[in-house]
């Protein structure tokens, strides 16, 4: 692998989200600081898994910000390279397809640190969490930046308009984190929406992510671990795949 | 080796075939100019030869294979596309940068490369412009610019001068001719036949996706182009006056056209029977036929015409 081809791809994308820093930084940092306010606010007496509600919403804020940002960093970044043709030129560079998946990837966790670090320092004005198992945070977090920007990739190698990445964040994404465990414990739920969340990978993500600093869980922890690995595997190996044949992208 | 050698290339969009079974190569330092009409195939050619399309047959890159050897055949080719592709996130010179990082340049090599570049092409003024405030002409000249930032060996150029105004364009080919003279292999496309014939030693004229001549330009010139002698006389020569094999005789008043073949050998017998009939010439001028005219003559005409040209890839390498 070429160092340097690697390095000027991330370093391109991170070039990206400074020059968008009012659409890609502060938008989920303020929705961020929202959510703290009203909840802080109206459930300040709640507390769920045996945290305060606060310190309880502030894992599934980061989570739900880290994987919108990773997602959004690959999808708009490649489709956009799509759509000005400004793919063709990094495919005529001699950078390996291993070499681009990973420099988007990468491209993608460090966008999803940097948004996460910021909604963390905001949620300091409102409690001032504990980490209980940092090994937890790192997977979790890892694991999830790099699926949600697989998944982003395979969606801008297929996706033929700006419209088709609106729908699938509006229709999936959106919808798997609201309904992943981010404001609510899924032991609040009934039953059977309680093992209809089980089929929902973000809430794996979540709840992992919680285990990292609250060192509290609303699942099996193990499940977690090893559903949360096998989909990440699975979903990079079939974009490694894709971008090797050039799926929607050489015809 | 050659620095770009194709073997049966095939290439399908569905049901209709954009290139049949081409085979060609292109010398090293020369200078090819791969022309055609429009849906002729070249492009597509080129795009295969990038790795930008998917392909049957074989095409290799100072020997180099452009799919298994990828990475390799990559460093060797500049690249300059139809369509302009600029990053809209960048500035000129932060597009040149960029770009030269990701052929994997070192950093000092990178900035020496970039102010070559944004000297050669005249962008040093325009240097932070970001790419999407470039005039058509500006952004033309920052493709170019950026095919080469990475001194490759080859450079591929697919209609580079279009959106130039003429004096930008006659930079251009001064540059080109710069460039090919320090031992670049350029290949190029253009709309404007003019401008392959002023820059390019070898022409491969390519019709519905197969080649139908290519060879040296002296000889595709000497064995395709016709000749033209135009007459002026002092009264109408009679139409039944001249009679010559093979050439097609246009009399208009006191003009009187002869074009085809070897008519440079054949003018002093029509003009010796012109003057015999008792008729004066004024003006006598003899032309070679444009290589426009051949490439609209032949390009015209039905492809199995190929054949009859004799001027076929196999010929050529028979006779190298």
């Amino acid at each position: 692998m070429s160092r340097t081809s690697f390095a000027y791809i991330v370093k391109r994308e991170l070039y990206r989200l400074y020059t968008t820093l009012s659409q890609s930084l502060f938008p989920p940092i303020i929705s961020a600081l929202l959510f703290l306010t009203i909840f802080s606010f109206v459930l300040k007496d709640k507390s769920t898994i045996g945290a305060p509600f606060t310190e309880f919403l502030v894992p599934g804020l980061i989570m739900m910000a880290a994987i919108n940002s990773s997602f959004t960093s690959t999808s708009f970044s490649l489709f956009l390279s799509k759509w000005t043709k400004q793919i063709q030129l990094i495919l005529t560079t001699p950078t390996s397809y291993l070499e681009l998946v990973s420099a988007y990837l990468v491209g993608a966790i460090l966008r999803s640190l940097i948004v996460s670090i910021g909604i963390f320092l905001v949620t300091l004005f409102f409690v001032v969490p504990s980490i209980a198992h940092v090994w937890a945070l790192a997977y979790y977090f890892l694991l999830a930046c790099i699926l949600f920007g697989s998944i982003g990739i395979i969606l801008a190698l297929k996706a033929e308009t700006f419209e088709h990445l609106g729908v699938v964040t509006t229709f999936f994404l959106t919808p798997l984190t609201m309904l992943g465990g981010v404001f609510y414990s899924i032991k609040d739920l009934p039953l059977w929406f309680q093992k209809i969340t089980l089929f929902n990978p973000v809430f794996y993500f979540v709840d992992g992510f919680r285990y990292g600093l609250l060192g509290a869980t609303d699942g099996p922890l193990g499940i977690g671990i090893a559903v949360t690995f096998i989909l990440t595997a699975t979903t990079v190996a079939s974009v490694v795949y894709l971008m090797k044949i050039g799926w929607k992208v050489k015809y | 080796m050659h620095a770009i050698e194709i073997k049966n290339l095939k290439k399908s969009y569905k049901n209709e075939v954009a290139v049949k079974d081409m085979d060609f190569y292109v010398e090293k330092g020369d200078f090819f100019g791969f022309i055609g009409p429009n849906g002729a195939g070249k492009t597509t050619t080129i795009q295969c030869i990038m790795g930008l399309l998917k392909f049957d047959g074989k095409i290799s890159i100072f020997g180099n294979d452009n799919v298994i050897d990828y990475i390799e055949a990559r460093k060797l080719i500049g690249f300059s596309p139809q369509e302009e592709n600029l990053d809209p996130f960048l500035n000129v010179e932060q597009a040149l940068h960029f770009t030269a990082g990701y052929y994997g340049l070192k950093k000092d090599k990178i900035k020496e490369r970039v102010e070559l570049m944004l000297k050669d092409f005249g962008l040093v003024k325009h240097r932070k412009k970001n790419t999407r405030a470039l005039s058509g002409g500006m952004k033309r000249r920052l493709l170019l610019a950026r095919s080469l930032v990475h001194d490759p060996k080859i450079l591929i150029l697919d209609e580079p001068t279009a959106a130039m105004d003429v004096e930008l364009r006659q930079d251009f080919w001064k540059l080109m001719k710069r460039i090919n003279g320090e031992g670049k292999t350029i290949m190029l496309t253009s709309h404007y036949i003019e401008e392959v014939e002023q820059l390019c030693n070898t022409i491969c004229i390519v019709n519905e996706g197969k080649i139908i001549a290519m060879d040296k330009k002296e000889t595709i010139m000497q064995d395709l182009s016709n000749q033209e002698l135009k007459i002026k006389t002092n009264k109408p020569v009679p139409s039944d006056l001249i009679k010559v094999e093979a050439c097609k005789i246009i009399h208009e008043n006191t003009h009187t056209l002869v074009v085809g073949k070897d008519i440079r050998k054949k003018a002093n017998g029509i003009i010796k029977i012109i003057e015999k009939a008792g008729i004066k010439i004024e003006e006598i001028d003899i032309r070679n036929e444009s290589l426009e005219k051949v490439f609209l003559r032949i390009t015209q005409t039905n492809a199995n015409q190929s054949e009859a040209l004799k001027i076929t890839p196999e010929i050529l390498k028979d006779k190298k």
